[in-house]
């Protein structure tokens, strides 16, 4: 290990200046990402280093916060640069195969960062800069110790035994900030690993467009099977199109099959036109595998499109990796003859999700009685038909000639409306709206809650405001919504992330109302007392399952509550609450709407329990809907999708 | 005068033809040589006279484990037909004159006469003829010689049995077992044959006592007699009876279900479920012409199965929820299982004394139980060949949205094992048959096996031909709930139109044995009767022809009952579907140039099955992805037919 502290304040201008120079030309040639531990995976780790902050002895180390053993790296505001690594590639073996480099620490900052970047560079045995690459730490924690990770791909070109390897954190902007577990590793290959749980093992090429196809001299505008490209061989053209897929990119799951289909258009007797499968070494350029199938034993009339399945079993073992497949198309009888629309599928099912905490469907001892249907409702809900996942949906007992059903206050971003269950239309009526934009339910910003807050015995929509914190509480009084409570303190920052968070009014014996969400822990409730909110320490104690933050609670029948979770399934369960401890009493299943659809098939799901109907039991009302953003991951859909097959709908279950 | 005569002529003429036409009315049947008569001969004068071409009768089940009787005593009196014949000499002396009655099944045989070496057919041994059971009684003497011109009026009785040859391999332990060699369905040519001392002394031993074999092998009495060096005795004569005597099965379903003990691999099994109709009291096992079939399970039938119940044919369970559930359960939830049989009989299957059907039901299951059992039912009583017909009403297999409820609906032929008494004809290539069903590529080879099969297979799975359609091209789902194309995956734009059709599975088993001189691989072609079915073999040892075609569920399954037959030949095999005998139409057909026919004999089985899908590469819905049924599936046997 050499160690380089960076101290010359003229060295670091001529940094400065270079670097500034190096990230305009380096700029395209920068393949740096930010991504996540699970999206890098080496085959082979190089080198590692880790910075021994514990033997440093200067002014910035500080002893008073840190991660990990006695001292952490420190940035007053005056500092600029940190103490880094400097790295000779002859000390690392093989560099020359070296393809990546990941870059790991832990930050501490008590404010928003302001520019802070983690800075690579790579230096000629001369100094000469070759490359320059810094990334911002954006979006940090403030005032807990976070991660923080890098990978970056590594130019062939740079890895070379006579460079230098330098890294160090740049903090121009004069954050305060302290830096611990500072390390990093060179790998031998890089590459982008999907998600494990995601693994997509499925590709279409119908030729319309030329992305990941190699020898794409074929495709041309002809007759097709569908669009309007086709891999056109009527000039009896040996070779057709390339596919290839490094098996990496199928994480842990072992490939140990191959299928795939190509729809084929003869346009003479006698063709020969085979879709092969292989795999060569990459040392020696031999096969370690080949097998193609041919439309010579097929049925294939001539001038109609047809389809060619074929499926091989791959010799996984002889596989290594960053081994590749290719899947080709080869006119080995060089008559004249279309290709289009090739799918490939790599592997059979993928194994199964493990997820031992998810027993409670526990498989080997489920009785029926384990399981309680929730039917669907045919009451309509078209009052509702145009919920959007940013709106809110606030139910409670608002309006006192109810006495006691639950009125359902809706939310969008620039009308409000209030429903009412009537009996006698068996319907739900318009109580009150209003689409003016000063309304403080129209404010933006704001999120809500309802409950009776203040245990006065009467409901109240509270508002707080996400960026100053300032909270309200409005009830429903002649005919409209009324502020009752201006609170005078700001209501926890931690709380305004409403998504896992519920209101509950059973979870203690006098129905106040209190906020609660879940953690590994237990269940944190935050309640109104004497006008200052206060944090409950967790009490209610999960038994016999392991609890997440991202399970939803909702208040049921009697002592029992419903939780959801969606983080991997819609999953619902039946809790009861006994001496501070729930436990699962049943799994909930939703029946079929009425258009054969379960509410669990969908995207994006949301809840709501209430006495909507009846004062006697309590109603579900589920809204179920699709997103259209590409890479919706469960937390922010802005845009919905409207799915012929899976069509949006909100419904009462009971 | 020229006039008067032409009247006489004329007149003479009438009488004649009057004459000759009543004594044709009166069924006068005269066979000459130089030496004597045969007049009228009849071989089954006590039964059906009045028929004229055929005579039918049936099987009869009772009491039949030891072997069928044709007649039985309680459809002829004493149990045997009666012939008659007169015989009157002719020549110029006295003599002593022999007569034998043979018989033999010519609706599944092989030609004697094989018109290519022009002897006979190496295999006319394995045709089913026979005589008199004792065949130590050659043939038997007229009681006293015929003078000149004198007639005789001779009536004697036969009856066919199994065993006909009392050939030892049937025996055990000193017994001879006819029920190893029952007699065939079909029609049966009735043979006499009457010959002077002279000639009897050329008909070889091994023609008067056909139990005897000449070079290792059987010489079939119809061959010498109609083709071969009988033919040229001068002083034997041969009389066929014109009339045939056709013999079928049609067990009576009502008559109860018998209960097999060793079938259940255990001795402690719930028998709270016997009745009269079904247990193994020994009515039912000297009556009962059908037991309670138990599969065989073996550890490759094990799977995972989601812990889902559904009735699936009644829940509208849709593709959406097949993969949703295909996809959102964890390992952990699964339920590792087997495919189950009862280990309660009787509980499955019920024999109706009423209606005379037999009902069998697959039966619902319990969270806890988890449990998907097979249920059938398969005939007691061994045959070779015959056109096996069943009418049924079994379960229809898919819903109305194209889900499979997991079952195989199947009518199949099985060895009924035994050993060498029931070993195949050799296979005469230089490798021979695969040793087991159950063995490897690398089970080694043997001349001859007992295993043979014969199967109707209705399943959701997609035909192996023409080559370039298999295996379809299913995507794999990917288990993110935040995407519902991820785990709901398309159908195969090629299986779209398959949707609501089933593939029925014409199945030989010939145990792989290359001697059929188009043995082969792979998908080829096979012409019928202008139509052309795809074979298919997965590889040189593969045990299996294949034949599929693809037709509709509700067809089959959906209407009241539906008729299924399976005709073995001893050259070929044709499988028949349709609403009604009259309007079958060919699904399968296989001959001994692609396949060996299997000539040993074999047991009728009808199950309802669950079948682990990796047997059935390309099937579009995995067995562990399906619900458990949530309630019974019911299935109706209400013919079996074999002709």
């Amino acid at each position: 290990m050499h160690l380089n502290c960076i101290t010359n304040m003229k060295f670091k201008l001529v940094i400065l200046f270079f670097s500034l120079l190096l990230s305009c030309k380096n700029k395209e040639a920068e393949t740096a990402y930010t991504a996540k531990a699970e999206e890098m995976r080496s085959v082979a780790l190089l080198y590692k280093e880790e910075l021994p902050i514990e033997e440093l002895e200067d002014l910035r180390i500080s002893r008073d916060v840190f991660y990990s053993g006695k001292k952490a790296l420190y940035y007053t505001p005056q500092m600029e640069f940190s103490a880094g690594f400097k790295v000779n590639f002859s000390k690392v073996s093989r560099i020359e195969t070296c393809d990546s480099l990941e870059v790991n620490l832990k930050y501490f900052t008590k404010q928003k960062l302001n520019g802070l970047k983690v800075v690579w560079t790579i230096d000629d045995e001369n100094g000469k800069n070759l490359s320059w690459s810094g990334s911002l730490i954006e979006n940090n924690k403030v005032s807990t110790w976070a991660d923080f990770r890098l990978g970056f791909k590594l130019d062939k070109k740079l890895a070379n035994k006579n460079n230098v390897l330098n890294i160090y954190v740049w903090n121009p902007a004069k954050d305060e900030i302290w830096i611990d577990d500072f390390n990093f590793n060179l790998f031998d290959i890089y590459y982008e690993k999907q998600n494990d749980s995601n693994v997509n093992c499925n590709f279409y090429y119908d030729f319309e467009s030329n992305k990941d196809i190699i020898k794409t001299e074929c495709i041309k505008e002809s007759e097709a099977h569908s669009g309007k490209m086709t891999c056109n061989l009527s000039d009896g053209e040996e070779y057709g199109i390339t596919v290839k897929k490094p098996l990496y990119l199928f994480g842990n799951e072992v490939i140990k099959k191959l299928a795939a289909s190509i729809w084929i258009y003869p346009k003479q007797k006698e063709h020969d036109l085979i879709l092969t499968f292989s795999c060569k070494d990459k040392a020696t350029g031999d096969f370690k595998f080949w097998q193609g199938k041919s439309t010579i034993d097929g049925a294939f009339e001539l001038n109609k499109w047809t389809k060619l399945n074929s499926a091989v079993n791959l010799p996984f073992e002889k596989f290594n990796l960053d081994d590749e497949i290719e899947i080709c198309i080869w006119n080995r009888g060089k008559t004249a003859i279309l290709v289009d629309d090739l799918h490939i599928v790599f592997g059979e099912q993928p194994e199964r999700k493990s997820e031992p905490n998810l027993i409670g469907n526990n498989a080997s001892t489920t009785s029926l009685a384990a399981q309680q249907t929730l039917l669907y409702d045919t009451i309509n809900t078209r009052f509702l038909s145009n919920f959007h996942p940013n709106d809110f949906i606030l139910t409670a007992p608002f309006y006192q000639p109810q006495k006691g059903l639950e009125s359902m206050v809706h939310i969008k971003n620039n009308r409000v409306q209030m429903h009412c269950y009537e009996a006698q239309k068996n319907s739900f009526n318009l109580v009150w709206e209003t689409s003016n934009l000063n309304h403080p339910f129209l404010v933006k910003n704001n999120i809500f809650f309802a409950g009776d807050f203040d245990n006065d015995k009467t409901s109240e929509i509270l508002i707080v405001n996400k960026q100053t914190l300032f909270w309200e509480l409005y009830h429903f009084k002649n005919l409209s919504w009324e502020l009752k409570t201006k609170g005078t303190n700001l209501f926890p920052s931690q709380w305004c992330n409403s998504k896992h968070i519920n209101v509950s009014n059973v979870l203690y014996s006098n129905n106040k109302t209190v906020l609660l969400k879940c953690n590994a822990y237990g269940i944190e409730t935050l309640s109104l007392i004497d006008g200052n909110w206060t944090i409950g320490e967790p009490k209610i104690l999960p038994q016999g399952f392991e609890q997440k933050d991202t399970d939803f609670l909702l208040d049921w029948n009697n002592n029992s509550f419903l939780k959801l979770n969606t983080d991997w399934r819609f999953d619902v369960k039946l809790l009861t609450l006994v001496d501070h401890k729930l436990t699962i009493d049943k799994n909930i299943e939703l029946t079929k709407n009425k258009k054969g659809l379960n509410p669990k098939y969908y995207e994006h799901t949301k809840l709501w329990t209430g006495h909507f109907i009846s004062t006697k039991s309590k109603h579900l009302l589920v809204s179920y809907l699709n997103c259209a953003n590409a890479d919706y991951n469960g937390l922010n859909c802005t845009t919905i999708e409207n799915n012929d097959m899976f069509p949006n709908g909100i419904s009462f279950y009971h | 005068m020229f006039k008067l005569n032409r009247i006489k002529f004329l007149l003479f003429v009438t009488v004649f033809f009057l004459f000759e036409f009543c004594s044709t009315k009166k069924e006068k049947q005269r066979v000459v040589n130089s030496t004597f008569e045969i007049i009228n001969f009849d071989a089954t004068s006590n039964f059906q006279s009045n028929e004229t071409k055929v005579k039918t009768i049936a099987l009869d089940y009772k009491n039949a484990m030891k072997g069928f009787l044709i007649p039985s005593a309680n459809q002829v009196a004493e149990g045997f037909f009666k012939f008659k014949f007169e015989l009157k000499n002719v020549s110029s002396s006295t003599q002593k004159f022999y007569y034998k009655i043979y018989y033999e099944n010519i609706s599944y045989k092989f030609n004697e006469f094989d018109s290519i070496s022009k002897l006979e057919h190496e295999l006319a041994q394995e045709n089913f003829y026979g005589s008199w059971e004792n065949t130590d009684l050659s043939y038997r003497e007229v009681k006293s010689e015929l003078t000149s011109g004198s007639l005789i009026a001779i009536e004697d009785s036969f009856r066919i049995v199994g065993n006909p040859r009392n050939e030892m391999r049937y025996f055990s332990e000193g017994k001879n077992d006819r029920w190893k060699r029952n007699p065939r369905v079909g029609n049966y040519q009735l043979k006499l044959v009457v010959c002077t001392a002279s000639d009897l002394k050329q008909i070889p031993i091994e023609i008067q006592n056909i139990s005897l074999k000449k070079n290792e092998r059987f010489l079939n009495p119809f061959y010498y007699f109609n083709y071969g060096l009988g033919k040229k005795l001068k002083e034997t004569l041969v009389i066929n009876d014109p009339v045939f005597l056709n013999v079928y099965a049609k067990p009576d379903l009502g008559s109860g279900i018998f209960i097999k003990s060793d079938a259940l691999g255990t001795d402690k099994y719930d028998k709270s479920y016997f009745c009269n109709t079904c247990g193994e009291n020994e009515d039912l096992y000297r009556n009962a012409p059908l037991q309670q079939f138990i599969n065989y399970v073996d550890s490759s039938t094990k799977f995972n199965n989601i812990p889902l119940l559904k009735d699936i044919l009644k829940d509208d369970y849709t593709q959406i929820d097949y993969n949703w559930d295909k996809s959102f359960y964890t390992k952990e939830e699964l339920i590792p299982t087997f495919i189950q049989t009862s280990k309660k009989p009787c509980q499955t299957v019920y024999s109706d004394p009423t209606t005379h059907s037999l009902k069998i039901k697959n039966p619902a299951t319990t969270p806890g139980e988890w449990k998907k059992e097979s249920v059938g039912v398969i005939t007691r009583h061994g045959m070779t060949y015959g056109k096996y017909r069943v009418k049924v009403k079994l379960t229809e297999l898919l819903n109305k949205s194209g889900v499979w409820n997991g079952l195989t609906n199947a009518i199949w032929l099985i060895t009924q094992g035994g050993g060498e008494w029931n070993f195949r004809r050799i296979c005469n290539s230089s490798r021979g048959y695969m040793a087991t069903y159950w063995g490897g590529i690398n089970d080694k080879r043997v001349k001859a096996v007992d295993y043979s099969e014969i199967d109707f297979e209705i399943i959701k799975t997609p035909p192996y031909c023409p080559s370039n359609k298999f295996p379809p091209v299913f995507d794999n789902p990917v288990a993110n709930n935040k995407n519902i194309n991820n785990w709901h995956t398309k159908t195969p734009d090629d299986l779209i139109e398959s949707r609501d059709k089933i593939t029925v599975a014409c199945t030989n088993w010939d145990m792989a044995c290359m001697e059929p001189k188009k043995f082969s691989t792979g998908c080829n072609s096979l012409d019928y009767q202008g139509k052309t079915y795809h074979t298919f073999r997965w590889d040189s040892v593969y045990r299996a022809l294949t034949e599929k075609q693809e037709e509709l569920d509700d067809e089959l399954f959906a209407g009241p009952f539906y008729y299924f037959e399976i005709d073995w030949r001893p050259t070929e095999i044709i499988w028949r579907i349709g609403a009604t005998p009259d309007k079958m139409r060919v699904v399968g057909y296989m001959n001994d140039d692609v396949t060996a026919i299997p000539n040993n004999q074999m047991l009728l089985i009808i199950t309802q099955e669950y079948h682990n899908t990796t047997w059935w590469p390309g099937a579009p819905f995995a067995q562990d992805n399906l619900p458990f049924p949530l309630n019974d599936i019911p299935g109706e046997i209400y013919e079996i037919m074999i002709k």
